[in-house]
């Protein structure tokens, strides 16, 4: 009789099972008709169920906004946080539980606004996420007001002339943070696309970061040409990059680029029109925040830290005087 | 000797016992976490916690009872069942009960006498491990009850059945070790069989076993009695490949750690250890010398291949028969002198208190061709020993050299543990025919040919030199440099590798062909033949608009892309307002299909746009 190991009895036993779209969901999404929400929820969980990943292997962190309930209509682990704090709260997790599969969701405003300062840092600390900003180029939840992907002229609660400034280009600001390792752009008008970018962020080991270009059919929905195939983008093509089904190719045409050079990465990612679709930078060689510190913790001297911490904090001992 | 015993096996197993508890504690704690959720999903939102948890300035501004009602709408649907709560609620308690009584005793070892029945011992020793098998299927239960993966159907009876044969091998380790001990002096007859036998059933019990004498005396008929009697106890890994094994002395200053290594192996394990001896603290290291008691460590751990697992590193001297170690003697002048020679078993004995009557001195009258060293005499045919006296050296009371002749039953045991001793190192892999026979032949070939092929290129060199071929004589000296220096020069091919490296390509940023297009094109969706309504589902972003819309009419697919469910479902109204809002413009209205319906041209005017 051969004798299985506690791990490997776990593994068969609680391991490899076959999923339904229908292990993935929760609640109901609350979500308006029409939104591009529904679009990504979807293809996360067609995701997780092609891989046959247990739901209890994953961990989903959002901030606020529409886009932040994500967690609460993905079946699995989730942490609802606050507003622009979701990768401060992810690197958390990700220190803290590196056996999950961590998904940070955030919405335009959660992660280029209120957030851009951990946005910044969390790009180059690098730990392992798969992080997804899902832009509607406007504040959905607080219902239109302008984010930093407004763009200019649009009318919102905040702008009632018109946004004053040419919106923010993510993605030139992302491709300056040293130690960048993953960065994607794709649209959820274009579901196989967004399907194969999610699959190939969801390999990287590293901060694999997602733009994804959607439409707020309540707020702003003449965004994005209305999503049609109007919308100019063009597909990025390069070995090892996301594949572009068949299907596709009547939305946009496609160029060749090498994803391996930043040069060329910061080329692509300038061109706002036509808007470039796919892997736009990839380096599987930047070392993750989570294994630069574990390899740190091996050689940690515990007892000798907290001896000299307890030394530090003994010179502020208030002591009783007697007499 | 018990409490030396007890002590030992305390020390080595301290650390695993701290790891035990951990892995209790942790799946403890994990189904500890499930009741606590499960106790909130239950109690959490209840009037008077909500209350609470508002405290007194929050209750008189919210109403708790409303809160209460809002907040436990979805409890029902996230509590377990209670067959489940009761089944993780009995692990709790269970693991909960045996950290308890840990914590007040902690686990220990258990220790039996070697004089024990084998039967009683065996049932002993599977009784424990069985105690420690029923912990750890509550740990294997508590971990699938996190993942929510545990089915009475299916693994009720697993467990059920769940004993210490089914444990991995972390778990064997961590199970306090079962000692069987005893001692040479008290060995009864039928102890080697029992040895066998306890062994045999691959139960993972360890035997300590103590050694304080290491010669025997002759029998009556003068026939050789080996040390350990008939059977050869060091070579037990040749009977039992998955048995542990270490033969040292107690002096050794690694003694401590290697048991705390062996003892907690998951497999069977057997410890012979020589005791200490106050009266010669030299003794052991000169067994070890004498290969009286050689250093054994056997790991079948280690390696896959039984070789690398059996280490007699610690052995002086291990490629040698004998290890050479120096004499101190004074001459008859009183001047300070050394002798280099091999120590030998017989060496050994003759310093041994009770063995002193099994040596003479050499006869004066013994020619010293007669006389032979008893380490050289061992390795010669019988028909070259004959008419030599072995003999060996030693200082008498005055620190003079003197030699000895040992008595044929310390002459018969020193040649029986070159042999056992040779016989290691050969299944060591140190020393063996096999390999000392290709090593020669395989020096020789190598030697006959380097030889040919240097002078082969010598001549070449010389011959294009004389032709005057520049090119080609550099080519030879480098061919000959690369032979000499032990390189294989047909490997390096320098103008092929230049050439590779000058043509690689260099990425291009270029518009893809418009073949691309046209195979597109022929992947996208046909138009289904019929007027009908009908989608580009593939390229559906699954929004919800459409279904909100008709939820007759359209429908999701198993991979949640919008489909035609029933044409027939409602109205031509609402396929046309689904095409007009749909997020993807791929839904195409077709004709309508109820003639009578109102406003029809209207909506067959908007429909164009769509078809
Ligand atoms: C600290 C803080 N500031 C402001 C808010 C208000 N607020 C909630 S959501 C949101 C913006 C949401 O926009 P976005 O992140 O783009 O997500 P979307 O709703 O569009 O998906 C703001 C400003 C808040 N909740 N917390
Ligand atoms: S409206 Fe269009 S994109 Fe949205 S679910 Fe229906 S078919 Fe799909």
């Amino acid at each position: 009789m051969t004798v299985l190991s506690m791990e490997e009895f776990l593994e068969k036993e609680c391991g490899d099972h076959n999923y339904e779209l229908e292990d993935y969901e929760a609640e109901v999404p609350r979500w308006c008709k029409g939104c591009g929400d529904h679009g990504v929820l979807t293809s996360v969980q067609k995701l997780l169920r092609d891989r046959k990943i247990n739901p209890e292997d994953v961990i989903c962190v959002s901030g606020i906004g529409c886009s932040s309930r994500f967690p609460h209509y993905l079946k699995t682990y989730g942490f609802h946080g606050i507003h622009g704090r979701a990768l401060t709260l992810s690197e958390g997790v990700a220190l803290a539980r590196p056996d999950l599969h961590l998904l940070t969701v955030m919405g335009d405003g959660d992660c280029f606004s209120i957030g851009g300062n951990h946005w910044i840092h969390a790009l180059r600390y690098n730990f392992n996420a798969t992080v997804i900003v899902l832009d509607n180029e406007i504040y959905g939840l607080t219902k239109k007001q302008a984010s930093p992907t407004t763009r200019q002229g649009v009318v919102t609660n905040t702008t009632p002339k018109g946004a004053y400034l040419k919106s923010l280009n993510p993605l030139t600001l992302m491709l300056g943070v040293t130690n960048i390792s993953f960065l994607a752009q794709t649209a959820t008008w274009l579901p196989g696309h967004l399907d194969n970018t999610l699959n190939k962020a969801w390999d990287h080991k590293g901060l694999s970061f997602v733009r994804i270009l959607q439409r707020c059919p309540a707020y702003l929905s003449s965004s994005f040409e209305a999503t049609g195939p109007d919308f100019p983008a063009v597909f990025l093509e390069g070995e090892g990059g996301i594949a572009v089904d068949k299907g596709m190719l009547q939305k946009a045409s496609v160029i060749q680029h090498d994803h391996h050079n930043l040069l060329e990465a910061q080329k692509v990612a300038l061109t706002e029109t036509p808007s470039p679709m796919g892997l736009i930078y990839y380096d599987p060689n930047v070392p993750t925040y989570g294994d630069i510190r574990r390899r740190r913790i091996k050689t940690l001297d515990r007892p000798g830290l907290i001896a000299g911490l307890n030394a530090e904090l003994d010179k502020y001992t208030v002591k009783q005087q007697h007499g | 000797m018990e409490n030396e015993i007890t002590k030992i096996v305390e020390d080595s197993w301290q650390k695993k016992r701290l790891s035990l508890m951990e892995e209790i504690d942790r799946a403890a704690r994990a189904v500890e976490n499930i009741l606590t959720l499960e106790n909130y999903h239950r109690e959490g939102h209840k009037v008077e916690t909500v209350g609470q948890s508002l405290g007194e300035f929050g209750s008189h501004a919210l109403d708790p009872n409303a809160l209460a009602t809002l907040l436990s709408q979805g409890d029902e649907k996230r509590r377990m069942s209670a067959e489940r709560l009761e089944r993780i609620q009995k692990i709790y308690r269970e693991l909960d009960q045996i950290r308890q009584g840990y914590r007040q005793t902690p686990p220990q070892g258990k220790i039996v006498s070697i004089e024990e029945e084998t039967q009683k011992i065996l049932r002993r020793s599977e009784e424990h491990l069985n105690s420690m098998a029923r912990l750890f299927g509550l740990i294997r239960m508590a971990h699938m009850e996190v993942k929510a993966k545990y089915h009475t159907e299916e693994h009720d009876a697993y467990f059920s059945r769940f004993n210490w044969r089914q444990m991995d091998d972390t778990e064997v380790s961590l199970c306090p070790p079962f000692i069987v001990w005893g001692e040479t002096q008290k060995t009864s007859e039928s102890f080697y069989s029992k040895f066998l036998a306890l062994l045999s059933e691959g139960v993972p019990l360890k035997i300590l076993f103590f050694f304080s004498e290491l010669s025997k005396r002759a029998s009556a008929e003068g026939r050789l009695i080996p040390l350990h009697g008939s059977v050869n106890l060091e070579l037990l890994p040749l009977t039992f490949r998955k048995i542990y094994l270490l033969q040292t002395a107690s002096v050794n200053s690694n003694l401590k750690e290697q048991l705390a290594k062996g003892l907690s192996v998951p497999r069977p394990g057997v410890f012979f250890i020589l005791k200490k001896d106050e009266t010669l603290l030299s003794r052991s290291e000169e067994a070890l010398a004498s290969r009286a008691f050689p250093y054994i460590a056997y790991n079948p751990e280690a390696s896959t291949d039984f070789v690398s697992c059996l280490d007699l590193s610690a052995n002086p001297d291990v490629h040698r028969l004998w290890p050479k170690t120096a004499l101190n003697y004074l001459t008859g002048e009183g001047k300070a002198e050394t002798l280099e020679r091999d120590f030998t078993y017989a060496d050994f004995a003759s310093r041994e208190k009770g063995l002193k009557d099994q040596f003479t001195p050499l006869p004066s009258n013994i020619s010293e061709e007669k006389a032979v060293v008893l380490s050289e005499y061992l390795t010669r045919t019988p028909a070259e020993r004959t008419g030599k006296v072995p003999f060996i050296y030693a200082v008498d009371e005055k620190k003079h050299l003197i030699q000895l002749v040992p008595s044929p039953s310390i002459i018969a045991q020193t040649a029986d543990r070159m042999h056992l001793w040779q016989s290691l190192r050969e299944v060591a892999g140190i020393d063996n025919p096999h390999l000392r026979a290709l090593e020669h032949k395989l020096k020789t070939q190598l030697t006959e040919d380097k030889e040919k092929t240097v002078n082969q290129l010598k001549a070449e060199m010389e011959a294009r030199l004389k032709a005057g071929e520049k090119q080609a004589v550099y080519e030879a000296m480098k061919n000959l440099a690369v032979r000499l220096m032990g390189l294989e020069g047909a490997k390096i091919d320098i103008k092929s590798f230049v050439s590779h490296a000058l043509s690689a390509k260099v990425p291009t940023m270029a518009r893809s062909q418009a073949s691309g297009l046209k195979e597109a094109a022929a992947e996208v969706q046909k138009k289904p033949s019929g007027d009908q309504v009908w989608i580009e589902s593939k390229l559906c972003t699954t929004c919800d608009e459409c279904i909100t819309i008709n939820k007759k009419i359209f429908g999701y697919n198993k991979d949640k892309k919008a489909v035609v469910l029933d044409p027939k479902g409602g109205p031509f109204r609402d396929i046309v307002k689904a095409a007009e809002k749909c997020s993807a413009k791929i839904i195409h209205p077709g004709r309508p299909l109820d003639p009578k319906e109102k406003d029809l041209d209207k909506w067959v005017k908007r429909a164009e746009k769509f078809q």
